[in-house]
């Protein structure tokens, strides 16, 4: 009995384990030989050997059972230990591409104001000087006009210099309220380290009937925006100047590189320059027709604000294609 | 503009304010400072009076001078010409160290000792005034031999640059930026006149007299005076050439010194231009400017003062003119009839000053402070038109619904009479006023509003959100965009990397890819760059150029991407979709044994499905020397062409020194991204059935699959290609292996039935295109 329980202990594999159950249980096995016994012997004895011997076969069938069970475990473990694989081998970069941070800016920008229920709208690229110029409060002699070099086509059409026209085709084409922002490339004749003659704005307009809308909602709405896009900054609002907004302000951050401190970025004021706007002036809903409204408008350049989000150098190399930096926002 | 501290304390008390705080305010009240600067003079530079100066023995160009400097007298050998009229200048002596780690030591010049150096206004990091050594004199304060120059206060001055808006004409002036300051300060700005005393002085009348000849836009106010030649002091050069201007002749330095100062246009002519005539004639031009004239024509007023008319060498007497027109007025003159134009028409057609008085006054009270060798003629010639002021009526219900709040009225009217305003009548609904004579741009309530809101500070206003009416706001636009967005991330998830290039692009490189170019009429006039001066009818030029400038940077892969605008010949405008795979298919790894085989059409195509979805693809003329004759396809989705994709044509490929490069060009518009709806579907067994045919060569799978599509019963859901074979042994033939997927929707077919369509397909093909079972 000892033996064999050692025999069990001692199996190395499955046929071993098969093996022994034959020899144990199989017919010619070592309990059917020791059943047979049995019927040799006096008839007092019987129960009693009887029993034993039921006791041992079942201990024994369930060590063999258990044995089998331990072995076949292992047994699997070895085959999947066959198929093993250095996973790390197989680390991976360079499958995936990137978006282009300014588009991935534009995005942000978008799901703000699209959220606020603004509706998105576009314009023609190549555009004509009423929409780019006249109807912005910007008549051809005005000195204003200086700020922006524009683009000019043989037939006296221009390309768009702001994203501004659209103002005017949606008021155009729209009854007020409206509320709306006009994602876009804008063009100006200027190519250095810090212009691109493409470049990317954004422009938001809102215009409801006199007395609704306030210089204090411009100021919410574009503060609670720029602490969406740049987290807790210090916002500041600088009065300026635009021709088609009256009052009109620029809006600084505190320079998120050097937590106001001043640094190269901020030119060591402390601030970053992001937005202009202000209050739809008269002259522009006069040259659209609306009578009794009020209205703000707010334009940012995208480049600028990738360039902030994403810490980079330069302008120009936005437009370049250049993988050196497009792999980086993989 | 540029003022400077000190500048502006000749205008303003600034007593008790720092420079720091001057400056915030002018951020907070719309002037935005773009730079501020304190010049230091270094240590060790001192006033020196030059006692001798003797040619150098042996170098023509050096002067050995003996310079006083208070302890000493020093030896110093100077290069500079002008040192032989100098009595007072500025010494480096030995130790100074000058800006640039410049350290002065004793030196040995061809074989002269010098033990220190005569500056320069740059050496000592000051502007350039004058060619040579900077020449001292006691506008600056009093000359004390030895005494430091960073002493002198005024030399070393804070200098603030301030970015000036275009509707503020008014600010470009020192006088213009203390009126601001007085808005926030309450420091009067000073006055700057003399009264003459009782010595009797000739009158203007007695040297000529005025002639004009009516229809005068321009007020003009002349008054004149007699110098034993004229040359500025060392504060008035050093000032202006702070600004960044320049002058040869030094009378009309002191003219825009004076403009500069008061904001009036102010110029001086020489008396020997108008002498022959006996009066200064205005009249309009041939282009109806309003014009000077003398001996000839000698100014446009507001544009430009020629050569002709400015104080000769040798003048000894001179006329100044302080003038005034409508910046409407000239800058519409302007555009209509472009004529060159000096320093005074940026000026002039912004807004000058039109308070002429201003400027003739403070020419006057210069000249008697600054300029001793000069004496004034009593009396003016002018012609002067009363100009009104315009009268605006607010309405504090509006002004408060559109600043956002209430704002105390006595506050608003302090702010309004700070800055100039008269207010004529004031009550609890409304106010009327008069503006200032000199703010051009103040039109209506808003540009009120704005000054109003500037001086209060919009950190004052509280911010509101604003109520607005909520309706559905998605807008084609929006849709598009949303295409563009989901297009853009499925093309990164195939390795592909979005780009934004130009809308320009190279008219010739066009012409050599053989793309379609703008007709001529409605080109681009004035384009940035050559390489830049068309529009670009196509993505893929500057797809191009940017994979060429990454594989000659060193990248294997270059896959990119763009979603943008493109022209037609007639300029119209539609949105394209751009893809470029260059070189190795996928990075070097593991599974490609570092070397990965290069982009092939299969390969690209395989891309492409990822992105755009299923897909055919029709041989295609091409119409590009760009495209690959024999590698180039239609891209055809739901039976519409919405693209094409291509191989760069070898040739091509070759002389750009690229590797395998593939592209694909899609109309954005065309292309349909629509979530699809369902349709039923079959329970039953689907089968599969291979079928290999031999057919000619030149045979395009399209027209296999052509006489399919009209032969296949509705069992056969789908048909495919899976292998071509090519070999000798088939001659003029190829075997094609297709593949069908087979199935009923009502039944599950018996080996028997699909027996049958199998030879049902066979029948069509050999009848439909001779083909033969392999």
């Amino acid at each position: 009995m000892k033996d064999w329980k050692e025999k069990i202990q001692n199996a190395q594999s499955l046929d071993e384990i098969e093996r022994i159950r034959i020899e144990l249980f199989g017919k010619k096995g070592y309990f059917a030989k020791e059943f047979e016994r049995l019927k040799t012997l006096p008839k007092d004895q019987k129960p009693v050997v009887a029993k034993e011997l039921n006791s041992a076969k079942n201990t024994l069938f369930q060590a063999l059972q258990q044995k089998k069970e331990e072995l076949l475990a292992k047994e699997i473990q070895r085959k999947l230990q066959s198929e093993k694989i250095d996973v790390s081998l197989y680390s991976v970069s360079g499958y995936k591409g990137a978006v282009h941070p300014v588009q991935h800016t534009m995005d942000k920008i978008i799901e703000y104001f699209t959220a606020l229920n603004y509706a998105v709208e576009a314009g023609p690229l190549v555009e004509e000087d009423f929409y780019n110029f006249e109807a912005l409060n910007l008549p051809k002699h005005h000195p204003a006009r200086d700020m922006q070099d524009t683009f000019y086509f043989q037939d006296g059409k221009l390309l768009r210099t702001h994203t501004s026209p659209v103002q005017i085709r949606t008021m155009l084409s729209h009854q007020p309220p409206i509320r709306m922002i006009s994602p876009g490339a804008v063009f100006r004749r200027d190519f250095d380290l810090t212009h691109t003659p493409m470049f990317h704005q954004v422009e938001g307009l809102v215009v409801d009937e006199a007395g609704k809308v306030s210089f204090a909602n411009l100021k919410f709405v574009l503060e609670d925006f720029l602490k969406y896009m740049f987290g807790d900054v210090n916002i500041r609002f600088r009065p300026s100047f635009f021709p088609f907004t009256e009052p009109s302000a620029e809006v600084d951050i505190s320079c998120i590189f050097c937590e106001g401190e001043g640094c190269r970025v901020c030119s060591y004021t402390g601030w970053l320059e992001v937005l202009g706007c202000g209050m739809v002036d008269p002259n522009v809903f006069d040259a659209v027709g609306y009578k009794d409204v009020s209205g703000y408008a707010f334009g940012l350049g995208v480049e600028r604000f990738a360039m902030l989000l994403h810490r980079i150098g330069d302008l120009r190399s936005l437009f370049e294609g250049d993988l050196r930096l497009l792999e980086q926002f993989r | 503009m540029i003022v400077t501290r000190k500048w502006l304390e000749e205008w303003i008390d600034l007593e008790g304010i720092s420079t720091q705080e001057i400056i915030d305010t002018f951020n907070s009240i719309g002037l935005e400072v773009a730079q501020y600067k304190k010049l230091e003079i270094p240590d060790g530079v001192v006033v020196g009076r030059v006692l001798s100066c003797q040619k150098h023995p042996n170098a023509d160009k050096l002067n050995i001078c003996t310079v006083d400097v208070g302890q000493e007298t020093l030896q110093i050998v100077c290069g500079a010409s002008n040192v032989k009229d100098a009595q007072y200048v500025a010494v480096a002596k030995v130790g100074a160290v000058l800006p640039g780690d410049f350290a002065i030591q004793p030196a040995k010049l061809r074989g002269v000792e010098s033990f220190g150096m005569i500056c320069s206004s740059q050496e000592l990091g000051l502007p350039e005034m004058e060619k040579g050594i900077m020449i001292l004199d006691e506008s600056i304060g009093e000359l004390v031999v030895g005494k430091e120059l960073k002493e002198y206060e005024l030399l070393n001055d804070e200098v603030i640059e301030i970015e000036l808006t275009a509707n503020r004409g008014d600010c470009l002036s020192v006088q213009g930026i203390a009126r601001e300051l007085n808005a926030i300060y309450a420091r009067p700005v000073k006055e700057k006149r003399v009264d003459h005393g009782s010595n009797i002085r000739m009158g203007i009348g007695r040297l000529l007299g005025i002639a004009p000849e009516g229809g005068i836009d321009s007020n003009l106010l002349y008054k004149a005076f007699k110098a034993d030649g004229f040359t500025n002091p060392l504060l008035i050069r050093f000032r202006v050439a702070l600004t960044g201007e320049s002058f040869e002749n030094p009378a009309e330095l002191f003219g825009y010194y004076v403009t500069h100062s008061t904001g009036v246009l102010t110029r001086v002519y020489g008396y020997s231009f108008f002498a022959p005539q006996g009066a200064i004639c205005v009249k309009k031009d041939e282009q109806k400017y309003d014009a000077v004239y003398g001996e000839g024509k000698g100014s446009v007023i507001g544009v430009i003062q020629y050569d002709c008319s400015k104080p000769k060498e040798n003048e000894e007497s001179f006329i100044i003119e302080s003038s005034y027109i409508d910046p409407q007025i000239i800058s519409k003159k302007m555009f209509e009839h472009p004529i060159k134009s000096d320093w005074s028409f940026y000026r002039s057609s912004r807004g000058s000053d039109p308070r002429v008085k201003i400027g003739i006054e403070f020419a006057k009270y210069l000249l008697e402070s600054y300029y001793p060798q000069t004496q004034m003629y009593s009396g003016t010639h002018e012609i002067i038109k009363e100009l009104e002021r315009k009268a605006i009526k607010i309405q504090f219900s509006i002004l408060y619904d559109l600043i956002g709040q209430e704002i105390d009225k006595s506050e608003i009217v302090e702010i309004l009479k700070a800055l100039g305003f008269t207010i004529m009548s004031l009550d609890e609904e409304a106010m009327v006023l008069k503006t200032p004579i000199y703010r051009h741009d103040i039109q209506n309530l808003q540009d009120v509003a704005e000054e109003i809101v500037r001086i209060y500070g919009i950190d004052n206003i509280l911010s509101q959100p604003l109520l607005f009416k909520e309706a559905n706001r998605i807008t084609k636009t929006y849709e598009q965009y949303q295409k563009a967005k989901q297009l853009r991330y499925l093309s990164v998830s195939q390795g592909f990397f979005e780009t934004v290039s130009y809308l320009f692009t190279n008219k010739e490189k066009l012409k050599k890819f053989g793309f379609e170019t703008l007709q001529k009429e409605q080109d681009l006039l004035n384009p940035i760059t050559k390489e830049l001066d068309t529009l670009r009818p196509s993505l893929i030029p500057n797809l191009l150029d940017q994979t060429i400038a990454n594989i000659r940077n060193g990248k294997k892969r270059v896959a990119l991407f763009e979603i943008g605008m493109v022209f037609g010949s007639d300029r119209e405008q539609k949105q394209e979709f751009a893809l470029v795979h260059s070189g190795h298919k996928e990075p070097e790894s593991l599974t490609n044994q570092g070397k990965p085989a290069e982009i092939d059409f299969g390969g690209f195509v395989k891309e492409l499905a990822g992105i755009l979805g299923d897909f055919d693809l029709k041989e295609v003329e091409t119409t590009y020397n760009l495209m690959h004759p024999f590698q180039s396809a239609a891209i055809v989705q739901k039976g519409k062409k919405i693209g094409v994709l291509y191989k760069l044509n070898t040739t091509l490929q070759e002389e750009l020194d690229l590797p395998s490069t593939y592209m694909a060009q899609i109309d954005f518009d065309a292309l349909d991204l629509h979530y699809p709806k369902a349709k039923g579907y079959s329970v039953y067994q689907l089968s599969f059935k291979d079928l290999s045919l031999l057919v000619d060569k030149d045979i395009p799978y399209a027209k296999i699959a052509e006489v399919l599509q009209s032969a296949v019963p509705k069992e056969v859901k789908r048909f495919y290609p899976i292998d071509i074979y090519e070999d000798e042994s088939l001659g003029e033939k190829k075997s094609v292996t297709l593949r069908f997927a087979i199935q009923s929707d009502a039944k599950t077919l018996t080996e028997e039935e699909i027996a049958q369509i199998m030879g049902g397909i066979l029948d069509a093909l050999q009848t439909g295109l001779g083909v033969q079972l392999r």
